[in-house]
């Protein structure tokens, strides 16, 4: 049986100002799964992403974590907000605090742990996510990719079960891309559920086990990245493009030039040797 | 502050604790208060610029730079101590004659101008031995080890950080208006900086609001708990400082003023 470890059901959202922006939402995030939500700007990823840890409450429906209806109580919540982490999009809003170390210190001693052990978790997640050399500079001095990476670490150090990151690449180079993606292999290799949004749909379409679409408030579809990819209606729908990859493979192998052998390339490297 | 931020990161002084650093230069400005001596007011000078430039390795020029602010207005505090008058001009070194009166400058006038001068620069060098070798983040640690409440804690903590985000994002506003020729004449340049005021507060709000969204999804309940990098004290720089503040008392009780 597959083990789920945040489900939502019909979750309806609308800001104070009165716009909507989840309306009767389904959503069921598989365990130790690398997951994608990609959308349109303003189709509700980061509105569903901040009901995922509790900051947001539902005007309408239910969240599940670990098979457990949210309540919103104190005890239940602090649980949620330590094992479900969200690196949001810009590290600015996020990182409260001029120094380094401080900032990556408020999620573990928010937990109560003993000073000695947020020490340790600090140091881990400074060498995991490559900061601890920066961990005496402060904030306004570091670049955007490594504000980003101390932003992770923060969250990392709270050692959370599902990491959530709104937009990770957004705003990096190409290597910094490279290397963020790896990073979150790592975490997912190490039993972390890790989700995120991005436009980047290459990205997407090269790392995701499972991806979702999000239109106007709703989850329009939900598979693998090549069923996903290659469902018309569904890109068009949302407005995405087909990542290239995929699109050069189809158009090889309706032309012939590349037989069907079951394989079906996810980035670069994997179409050429298909090629050779 | 936003200028002297970048040496204060990286000076060789940094590791020094922060609280030995605050109490050097504090129990120096007191000496430099209580002891009425212009021997160890320069002494106090030399030895302060002499840490900043040799030790804590902060550049001449810009040292030069910072000591000039307080200068300029020191030389205009003490000239009116410097000046005085009389009727008959007799005494002074030099005087200029208006009406009936003699404006100028008496010995004693120009001692007591010097004295003052020095004893104001002493000190202010000591505060600026202070600015330059304590980052904000290490004088936030201290202020906690003092025990100041945690509100003021907190708020110099949100402050230091956002001056450095608004600054940047006033900045780019500018920039945005003005690649626009938004401050082509006096007239557009009072309406810009209105409209980059005002957005400024609007985003302010929207920043507050995606703070307090990122501090809950981490755990806030109210206060801002954090852990500090703990310096250690060191011993030796103790003695350092220690042996410094006693040679600058041992050399005002040699050296007396007549």
């Amino acid at each position: 049986m597959t083990e789920y470890i945040l489900e939502a059901y019909n979750l309806e959202f609308s800001y104070l100002d009165g716009t909507k922006a989840l309306k009767g939402l389904n959503i069921r995030i598989e365990k130790g799964k690398k997951i994608a939500l990609v959308g349109n700007n303003g189709a509700g990823k980061t509105t569903l992403f901040l009901h995922f840890n509790g900051v947001h409450r539902p005007n309408k429906g239910e969240i599940r974590f670990k098979g457990e209806v949210i309540n919103y109580y104190r005890k239940q919540m602090k649980e949620l907000r330590k094992s479900v982490g969200i690196v949001f999009q810009d590290p600015d809003n996020q990182l409260f605090s001029a120094s380094v170390y401080q900032d990556v210190s408020f999620g573990p001693v928010n937990m109560g742990w003993p000073e000695k052990v947020v020490r340790e978790k600090i140091e881990q997640a400074l060498r995991k996510t490559n900061t601890w050399s920066i961990k005496d500079k402060p904030t306004h001095f570091l670049s955007h990719g490594q504000k980003k990476r101390v932003a992770i670490a923060g969250i990392l150090a709270m050692e959370p079960e599902v990491i959530i990151l709104d937009e990770p690449t957004a705003g990096l180079d190409p290597i910094g891309t490279a290397q963020m993606m790896t990073l979150l292999d790592e975490f997912n290799q190490n039993g972390a559920t890790v989700i995120l949004s991005s436009h980047d749909l290459d990205q997407v379409y090269a790392w995701a086990d499972i991806v979702f679409v999000i239109n106007r408030g709703k989850i329009i579809a939900e598979g693998s990245p090549e069923e996903i990819f290659r469902n018309e209606e569904i890109m068009q729908q949302a407005n995405l493009i087909k990542p290239w990859a995929l699109d050069i493979f189809d158009y090889l192998t309706a032309k012939g030039i590349i037989k069907r052998t079951g394989i079906t390339p996810r980035n670069r490297r994997e179409l050429k040797i298909l090629l050779d | 502050m936003l200028y002297i931020d970048q040496f204060v990161y990286t000076n060789k002084m940094r590791f020094f604790h922060p609280g030995e650093k605050l109490f050097f230069s504090l129990i120096t400005m007191i000496i430099c208060l209580l002891i009425n001596n212009p021997f160890m007011h320069l002494t106090v000078i030399g030895v302060m610029i002499g840490l900043l430039v040799g030790k804590a390795r902060i550049p001449g020029y810009v040292l030069g730079k910072i000591l000039l602010v307080p200068l300029v207005f020191l030389l205009l505090g003490v000239i009116t101590v410097a000046l005085s008058w009389n009727n008959d001009g007799i005494g002074m070194l030099a005087s200029v004659r208006i009406g009936d009166y003699f404006l100028g400058t008496t010995k004693e006038g120009l001692m007591s101008a010097g004295r003052i001068f020095l004893r104001a620069l002493s000190s202010v060098t000591c505060l600026i031995f202070l600015a330059f070798t304590v980052p904000m983040i290490d004088m936030i640690y201290v202020l906690k080890l003092l025990k100041v409440p945690s509100l003021i804690i907190e708020m110099m903590l949100l402050i230091y950080r956002f001056i450095f985000v608004f600054v940047e994002t006033a900045f780019h506003i500018y920039t945005a208006q003005s690649s626009r020729w938004g401050y082509s004449g006096f007239k557009r340049s009072v309406y810009s900086f209105g409209m980059l005021f005002a957005n400024l507060w609007g985003k302010v709000y929207f920043k507050t609001r995606f703070l307090m969204e990122s501090l809950l999804s981490r755990g806030y309940e109210g206060e801002i708990r954090v852990l500090y990098a703990t310096p250690k004290f060191s011993g030796k720089n103790i003695f350092f400082f220690v042996t410094i503040d006693l040679a600058l008392i041992v050399i005002a009780l040699a050296l007396p003023v007549y």
